[in-house]
């Protein structure tokens, strides 16, 4: 049912095509079923503990939820367990509290002062300081998925990720470099890097993943995207610049806007926000066909994948919520002004109240509306020749993280 | 009791086992389909491992460390192991020294986070404030003035939350040059600002920035009194701690926000915490203002003594109020205890008549 429509059209001509090797993959792999009550009550039970407990909470709260998670993914016939602790989490962040905190406070305190020494500086100030918690991003990420899937197991066997942090920073560095400068065109080059580091050194018990997709192939996959980028770009440039009765410089200091010139400002915003919607779009298109070149080019053991995603049902998740976010806060600001009429005192308990609840609804609001149907999509659009790899699969023998994700909390990278 | 059948997991490799399973006294009996016993769990040991119980299908495991599971679909069979064993979906308990590893890390978490501030803050604070331009003090120490005025200003312009009064404004500066010109002042040009508050306080922003709010006036009966109050504030800006305080902030706000980490309640503690840790001066700091004061007031012949008065007038609102620099500075009857010790001073006065009236009608009360 959910294989069908979106293929016919968008696929043709694209890398993954050409499936090689005989054997179709087209028996179904993964299942998101995780039921909706017990992980909106856990989101809320997680943000009013963590209120209480002055946010130390997060680390039981985070276990808790991801135990629903995984639990609500099959792979085959069996679900998915996460064996991960709070304590371990806990105990992860107070270390990474040890060693790391001088470290980035010296870099803090170093930036902000080079800020304040002198205006000019200011901007390599915090470049610095954003090219150092950029680079420490990238190590505690790895280092985030190395624990995760160490916690994660299938029919008792567990999964890990081997590699190192430092070289996938250094990989993640020096192909943002590379992608900045040449303006992004080589940014596929970059998801090619990071997939091919990070899936061939992902295990599960004595078994490797493999990724054989080429730098060649990720860039025929997101060309299409970039070449509709580059010209949806030049031609907002080219409109502006030549057609648009209000020039640049205009915008500016308009003391005196006539009506034309609001009307066109009114029409200049309009067409950079579609600009910025369709390039929205482009991008996600991209990321799309990146994960169906993904699974095409992997492999483990024997089995090989396929990955159905449709575009526009993504783009159909994406609208959904953005819809939901604005309603949410078209509500706020709505209501803000008649708060603001009630009595002082009033005032600031309802406004107090009122931002909590938002800040409660948005977090369930992402989760219930983008998150998890992501991921059910995700699950059921992706095909496998045979399972039977999996089920062969012997124990690992090896170190595991003792602890957990340390740094990457600090940061507060990913949300579950 | 009935007989299930299920797919036991060994952890040794993720091939299922197919077994028929069925519990025998206070046991779990495991068979492979040959009949022969594979394994035998006692009920007490046993978790649903799934983290939210299901009628349909259970996953079972057989201690902590055991990464065998048992698979069974048998709905009947469920209900049985549900009933029989209260323990399926409980905590294990903990083991013996659980608490170790939380301890060792929680001790070092603190003992690091106290090196920072105890060691690391202070010395990159003198540092830094040593290393910053004149430029740069007396931006941040504008920018803190206005912030303040514009607090204390609240629905009013900024403007009305300055006090006017030139001829008191005139003899203000007048006293503090003469003051910040003794051997023991300082060199730094000095900007002064009365503003309307029912806060007693004065406060030396970087920069040379000074701020006094009408209350303190109020509260001073003698001119000898006030120039007290602003020689000791002289030597905050003589001795740089402002702006010394001011990165120590800056420092303290990081370790807060790594500490605390994301938004889930952090933030806003963090703010208070920061407030509460970083509005005091260190007890060092205010004893070497005090006394560096001091022979500011002897090397003028004004009398130190009249201060004491007025330290004593303000201790009742300044422990019940959040007043950033004297509900802050350390131990009171120390510092009158000190004050005395140093004798007299001086007779000042400090100002004249005519000037002390002018100062004191300076905010219109
Ligand atoms: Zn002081």
């Amino acid at each position: 049912m959910y294989q069908g429509q979106d293929q016919s059209g968008e696929a043709g001509g694209l890398p993954w095509q050409n499936t090689s090797r005989g054997q179709e993959a087209n028996s179904p792999f993964l299942e998101f079923d995780c039921r909706i009550a017990p992980v909106v009550g856990r989101i809320y039970k997680n943000k009013l503990l963590g209120i209480v407990t002055l946010g130390f909470y997060r680390f039981w709260g985070k276990t808790h939820l991801r135990r629903l998670l995984w639990n609500g993914t099959r792979l085959g016939e069996d679900r998915l367990e996460y064996h991960g602790t709070g304590k371990e989490l806990f105990i992860g962040f107070l270390i990474a509290l040890v060693i790391l905190t001088p470290l980035l406070f010296v870099v803090g305190v170093v930036s902000s002062v080079l800020a304040l020494t002198a205006p000019a500086l200011e901007i390599i100030g915090s470049l610095l300081n954003f090219a150092v918690l950029f680079a420490f991003w990238q190590f505690a990420r790895y280092r985030l998925w190395r624990y995760r899937l160490s916690r994660t197991s299938w029919r008792s066997i567990r999964f890990y990720l081997e590699g190192k942090g430092l070289r996938f920073m250094g990989i993640s560095l020096l192909w943002t470099l590379a992608s900045l400068f040449s303006l992004g065109l080589l940014y596929p080059v970059l998801r090619q890097k990071l997939l091919d580091y990070q899936i061939n050194n992902t295990v599960f018990g004595d078994q490797n993943f493999r990724f054989t997709g080429t730098a060649g192939g990720m860039f025929k996959t997101y060309l299409p995207f970039i070449l509709s980028n580059a010209f949806l770009l030049s031609g907002a440039i080219l409109y502006f610049v030549f057609y648009s009765p209000v020039t640049f410089s205009d915008l500016g200091g308009g003391e005196m806007a006539s009506y034309e010139q609001t009307a066109a400002t009114g029409e200049f915003s309009l067409i950079l926000m579609g600009v910025a919607l369709l390039s929205m779009i482009f991008m996600v298109m991209g990321r799309v066909h990146e994960i169906r070149f993904m699974a095409a080019n992997m492999s483990f053991g024997e089995a090989r994948f396929r990955s159905e995603l449709p575009v526009s049902r993504v783009l159909l998740v994406f609208i959904i919520m953005g819809v939901l976010t604005i309603v949410a806060y078209g509500a706020l600001f709505m209501l803000l002004p008649q708060l603001m009429i009630a009595d002082p005192i009033m005032m600031i308990v309802l406004v107090l109240v009122f931002f909590v609840v938002i800040y409660l609804l948005f977090d369930v609001l992402k989760t219930v509306f983008l998150v998890m149907p992501l991921m059910r999509l995700f699950c059921r659009t992706l095909y496998i020749t045979d399972i039977s790899s999996f089920e062969t699969v012997a124990a690992r023998s090896g170190e595991s993280p003792r602890y957990g994700e340390g740094l990457a909390d600090a940061l507060d990278v990913g949300a579950f | 009791m009935g007989l299930a059948t299920g797919r036991l997991f060994d952890g040794r490799s993720a091939g299922a086992v197919s077994v028929s399973v069925y519990i025998r006294a206070n046991e779990l009996v495991i068979e492979d389909e040959a009949g022969t016993p594979v394994g035998v769990w006692s009920l007490d040991e046993l978790r649903d491992v799934s983290p939210v119980p299901s009628k349909i299908e259970i996953s079972l495991s057989f201690g902590e460390e055991d990464p065998a599971r048992l698979t069974i679909g048998d709905a009947g069979f469920i209900a049985d192991i549900r009933r029989q064993c209260q323990t399926l979906n409980k905590r294990r308990p903990l083991q013996a020294g659980w608490w170790k590893p939380y301890a060792i890390w929680i001790g070092g978490g603190a003992a690091s986070v106290a090196v920072l501030f105890v060691f690391v803050l202070p010395f990159l604070a003198t540092v830094v404030a040593n290393m910053l331009s004149d430029d740069t003090r007396d931006r941040i120490g504008r920018e803190t003035k206005d912030y303040i005025i514009k607090t204390f200003a609240r629905d009013k312009s900024p403007d009305k939350a300055i006090c006017e009064g030139t001829a008191g404004q005139a003899a203000l500066e007048g006293l503090v040059a003469r003051l910040a010109s003794a051997e023991a002042g300082t060199s730094t040009p000095i900007t002064l600002t009365v503003v309307k508050s029912k806060v007693p306080n004065a406060l030396a922003l970087p920069g040379g920035h000074m701020v006094i709010f009408s209350e303190m006036i109020d509260h001073a009966d003698r001119p000898d009194a006030l120039a007290g109050v602003l020689a000791h504030e002289i030597a905050h800006i003589r001795e740089k701690h402002p702006i010394n305080l001011f990165v120590t902030n800056v420092g303290i706000a990081t370790v807060f926000s790594l500490v605390l980490g994301d938004i889930s309640g952090g933030t806003i503690i963090a703010g208070v915490g920061q407030m509460a840790v970083g509005a005091a001066y260190t007890r060092d700091f205010e004893r070497e203002a005090d006394s560096l004061a001091t022979r500011i007031m002897t090397e003028w012949q004004y009398d130190m003594s009249a201060m004491i008065p007025l330290l004593r007038s303000l201790e009742p609102k300044a422990r019940f109020m959040h007043v950033p620099i004297f509900a802050t500075h350390p131990g009171m009857e120390e510092r009158i205890e000190k004050i005395e010790a140093a004798g007299n001073t001086g007779a000042g006065p400090a100002l004249g008549a005519d000037e002390w009236a002018a100062v004191k009608a300076m905010c219109g009360a």
